[in-house]
């Protein structure tokens, strides 16, 4: 379970990014963060990464405080977490494979054992036959679906998801967000920042809104009915 | 999975990653080799020279000579006397009388000024006797040997013949403390080549860094191919510049003999042991823990986007 308790961030120039944000979300959840540009989407997203600290109040995953985990320790509990960016950030001189093998490399996994994990990955979102290619030989969508597998393939308990259909249609975009929900159908617990609302509406999922900073609605709260 | 094979693995990766990195650039690699090399010459080159030095001078340690020169005026007999005195003394194993005349002779043979030797009336030249300290005399012995000489009364004046050696302990005490401040420049010099091509590096492969961070790589994930490429650089590069300075003395050896021959030394011109191990230790580990903290301050200037 994750939960944010009086949760804020201000950054350097003096900028409030979020403030006093309450939630919790539980363990296999899925979350759509809403919210137009600006509203503190990335910032909280990056939070729960530990690539920020909040400037007040706190993180606890599993009731234990993580938002003042010593440096040290933020790579390891980053193992538990799968990132996906709307810019995918592959690497563009490593092959698909390679790409797709980095956490587990980092975690110094045998290399039998990375093969095969990287060919399943590829095989769930569908690109096995790619893995080989070099991220500019692919297209944006399947660029975001190595994206997807890189996050996946270390098996971590959260994915966080900022605006992973940003650059793509709505056709492609369905198809990626069905991804997530297939994650999340086998126990992990998903959160993705979107401002598409016609894709988040799609799915019959929790939808949590930040404004100017602040959380102001929570599908859960609310007993609010979702479209599906 | 012990603690032991978890650290061999992520050192043997990290070797791994430094060898793509060296090959997948070998331009760069080859002109960092060779600017390490050619800058470990001149301290390698000094370092060796000063290691022959040293080894020469034990050699000729083994011949001490002191020259005696009698009063002119000494009588055939108390020379006598004082050559059988001598010869009994223990503490020299080798006594050699040069005669006035004797001397004369050959300086004139050897001299250009033969003619002018020949308007002398007089033999200004002393008795002398050449006396070989013991091997087993030390330096200030023989120094007292010579002083207690110089006190007896036919004795003109004792002289050591170790001038030369002590210019070369001269030469030697400057040389070391030349070496000494060569070495630390020049190692600075690798030092700051590696330091700035690892900044270089970091910089370029910045997104590469950042995305490992973000997918939970360590700072020692990304510091341990550094190091190690800084390692593998240094290694090469020193063993390049000592086969360089071994062609550079072979080249100046010919000239140097002509030099030494002069003294009748055994001076000669290789790289010393000392050279061939200390070079290249000494080179790696400055270069790999001046490696370790740029990359380590680096990384702390890297805030993921
Ligand atoms: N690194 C940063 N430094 C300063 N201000 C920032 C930084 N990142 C975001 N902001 C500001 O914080 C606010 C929230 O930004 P962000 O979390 O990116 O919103 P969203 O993802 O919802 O568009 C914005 O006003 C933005 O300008
Ligand atoms: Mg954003």
């Amino acid at each position: 379970m994750i939960e944010l308790k009086h949760l804020g961030k201000r950054y350097p120039g003096g900028q409030e990014a979020l403030l006093d944000i309450n939630l919790s979300i539980d363990k296999g959840e899925m979350v759509f963060l809403s919210g137009h540009s600006g509203a503190g989407k990335s910032t909280l997203l990056r939070l729960l990464a530990l690539i920020e600290r909040p400037t007040r109040g706190k993180i606890s995953l599993n009731d234990k405080v993580v938002s003042n985990l010593p440096s040290h320790s933020i790579p390891y509990y980053r193992r538990n977490i799968g990132m996906i960016f709307q810019d995918h950030r592959l690497l563009p001189d490593h092959t698909i494979a390679d790409n797709v093998a980095l956490p587990l490399r980092i975690s110094g996994v045998d290399q039998s054992v990375i093969q095969r994990r990287v060919d399943a990955a590829l095989d769930k979102v569908g690109l096995l036959k790619r893995s080989k290619f070099m991220p500019i030989e692919l297209s944006t969508g399947q660029q975001q679906r190595v994206g997807i597998a890189r996050a996946v393939v270390s098996r971590p308990s959260i994915l966080l998801a900022d605006e992973p259909t940003g650059n793509l249609d709505h056709e492609l975009s369905l198809g990626i967000m069905k991804l997530f929900q297939e994650f999340n159908d086998v126990g992990v617990t998903v959160i993705i920042a979107s401002h598409d609302q016609a894709i988040m509406d799609s799915f019959a999922k929790r939808q949590v809104e930040l404004k100017e900073a602040r959380l102001v609605s929570d599908s859960a709260a609310n007993t609010e009915e979702v479209d599906v | 999975m012990s603690n032991l094979s978890d650290i061999l693995r992520h050192q043997s990766s990290g070797l791994r990653e430094a060898v793509q990195q060296t090959l997948a650039q070998p331009f760069t690699s080859l002109l960092t080799i060779f600017s390490i090399a050619l800058a470990l010459c001149l301290p390698g080159l000094l370092l060796s020279t000063l290691e022959q030095m040293q080894q020469s001078n034990i050699s000729i340690e083994g011949e001490r000579k002191i020259n005696v020169f009698l009063k002119m005026d000494s009588a055939d007999e108390t020379i006598m006397g004082l050559v059988n005195q001598l010869t009994n003394d223990e503490r020299i194993i080798k006594l050699e009388q040069i005669n006035p005349d004797a001397a004369l002779a050959s300086l004139r043979e050897k001299s250009e000024f033969g003619n002018t030797l020949d308007a002398l009336t007089d033999n200004p030249l002393p008795t002398t006797l050449i006396l070989t300290a013991a091997t087993t005399l030390e330096n200030p012995a023989i120094e007292s040997l010579a002083k207690e000489l110089e006190s007896y009364r036919e004795v003109d004046q004792a002289r050591l013949d170790s001038e030369y050696l002590q210019r070369i302990a001269q030469l030697g005490k400057f040389m070391r403390t030349l070496v000494t401040i060569v070495a630390i420049l020049f190692l600075a010099l690798v030092c700051l080549v590696l330091m700035n091509n690892a900044r270089l590096e970091i910089l370029r492969r910045r997104e590469e860094i950042e995305v490992t961070k973000l997918v939970g790589g360590t700072d020692g994930y990304i510091i341990r191919p550094f190091v190690y490429q800084a390692l593998i650089l240094c290694f090469i590069g020193s063993l390049l510049a000592l086969l360089l300075i071994s062609l550079i003395f072979s080249a100046i050896s010919p000239a140097l003999a002509d030099l030494v021959s002069g003294y009748q030394s055994t001076f000669e011109l290789k790289i010393g042991q000392k050279t061939r191990l200390y070079l290249p230790i000494i080179t790696v580990l400055a270069a790999v823990t001046a490696t370790w903290i740029t990359v380590k301050s680096t990384l702390k200037n890297i805030y993921i986007q």
